[in-house]
């Protein structure tokens, strides 16, 4: 079995998603989910019960009356966060771990996650266009393929670097050269290992490389691609492969995006990120 | 000589917090300022951003900034609130807080590092050097001269400011060094 095979197993012996979670994303990607279903999925797994009372009732969305049914709480939130607060809630403590490859502390992949996928929202509402409702579901798992891999860069991490930073070759090109895959198809493996839907793995497998992705998804992967390029610039959640990433030009000239939309998403993403801190704790112990 | 003076910045300041016993870290739009020889003030994951490390030797004064974006009047509400996070409106607050632990300008010496870029970029993403000409910017208006810099280029830095022999080194790739 060559490299590349051997990780592609090692993502097979991921555990698998709770079944709660799974269902209720699938029911919240219906295009017309109903919240009294959503609520009755939700109201069967306590974790998640808690985190969406949790939600509704902190300083982002409260109102001045109190949430204390899941109905309720569904109903403030919407059927767009709550598919965002599901997958956190079942993704967060994967992403929550170190990634040493990377020379990732515990909770720097998270905060990188959650500023990609609030980036991907602020750069829609700036451009004024029409963010796809999974947008920041997508930003919080497309680098799950770094935590996976990092059981292998522990021992070829070096060699990635160097191929990175001294061939200056991208750091994904960099693993498929060194490893034979990269951590975006890793990503992808994973995410459909776990059952979650087209949007979420091809975002995942695409984000490096957005004009290869199916059409349909386009737009959608154009602005987590963007998201990402901008929140790694800046150094949010970043490790040993810095900004070693080559912006896709054909995804900013579709997006329009120039240097002046590149500041104002980067400051609309540490306020969006000061403002999710109650909801998200602290997330590592760099930054 | 008569120092330049340099224009105070009325506005609140995120401070860095406080991790393991003696070492401080500043997150993005954060400042530190110390004049304590044990202490080592930090900030992690400089890409774009710039971090700015000054020390006065005989005052024993110092401080480390992590400034994110070039100009506050991109955003000027945010600027009130976070002027850290902007290297024109950061930079004078940083200078602002040292002096008034005593350092003097004259006797500062400013080191500067980050101000990164993507890959093969023809100008959409040169935050990086748009932050380094404002902060040249600032240096200059006020008279103030730039000791060391460690810019461009794809790879992350951490900069730290050991307080005791006022030292700034920079850890990339796995190793540090001295700027």
């Amino acid at each position: 079995m060559n490299q590349r095979d051997n990780i592609l197993a090692q993502v097979l012996t991921v555990p698998s998603l709770p079944v709660a979670a799974v269902k209720v994303i699938s029911v919240l990607q219906k295009p017309h989910a109903e919240l009294c279903e959503i609520a009755r999925v939700i109201n069967h797994d306590p974790g998640l019960a808690t985190n969406a009372l949790r939600l509704a009732n902190s300083a982002m969305y409260g109102g001045q009356r109190k949430i204390d049914t899941i109905d309720m709480a569904v109903a403030r939130l919407g059927v767009r966060r709550m598919l965002d607060l599901v997958v956190s809630s079942v993704v967060k403590p994967f992403a929550m771990t170190p990634v040493q490859g990377y020379d990732l502390p515990p909770g720097m992949l998270w905060l990188h996650s959650v500023a990609v996928a609030c980036g991907a929202e602020e750069l829609g509402k700036l451009l004024k266009i029409d963010v796809p409702s999974c947008a920041f579901t997508c930003g919080l798992l497309i680098d799950v393929g770094k935590n996976v891999l990092s059981t292998y860069l522990e021992v070829d991490g070096q060699a990635i670097r160097h191929e990175a930073f001294e061939q200056h070759v991208s750091f994904e090109q960099a693993e498929r050269h060194v490893l034979g895959i990269d951590h975006a198809e890793v990503g992808a493996a994973l995410l459909k290992h776990w059952g979650l839907p087209d949007a979420l793995v091809a975002a995942a497998r695409w984000h490096h490389e957005p004009s290869n992705c199916p059409p349909e998804h386009q737009a959608l992967i154009d602005l987590v691609h963007a998201s990402d390029q901008i929140c790694t610039l800046s150094g949010i959640g970043t490790g040993s492969d810095g900004s070693n990433y080559k912006p896709c030009e054909a995804t900013m000239a579709r997006l329009k995006i120039d240097v002046h939309v590149i500041e104002a998403t980067m400051c609309r993403i540490v306020e969006r990120l000061d403002a999710l801190e109650d909801i998200l704790g602290q997330t590592s112990e760099r930054n | 000589m008569d120092w330049p003076r340099i224009e105070r910045v009325l506005m609140p300041v995120q401070v860095g917090s406080s991790t393991r016993e003696g070492i401080r870290v500043a997150g993005i739009g954060e400042m530190l300022v110390s004049n304590d020889v044990r202490e080592i003030l930090v900030t992690y994951s400089l890409g774009s951003c710039v971090g700015v490390s000054v020390f006065d030797p005989e005052a024993g004064v110092g401080g480390l900034i992590h400034c994110m974006l070039p100009s506050s009047k991109i955003e000027a509400d945010k600027a009130v609130k976070r002027p850290c996070m902007f290297v024109d409106t950061g930079v004078i607050a940083l200078l602002q807080a040292v002096m008034d632990l005593g350092a003097i300008g004259s006797r500062m010496t400013i080191k500067v590092a980050g101000a990164g870029s993507p890959m093969d970029q023809v100008g959409r993403f040169k935050i990086g050097e748009r932050n380094m000409t404002t902060f040249r910017k600032v240096l200059w208006k006020n008279g103030l001269m730039l000791a060391a810099e460690d810019v461009g280029g794809t790879e992350p830095r951490t900069m730290s400011l050991y307080m005791g022999l006022g030292r700034t080194t920079i850890r990339k790739n796995g190793s540090e060094g001295e700027l």
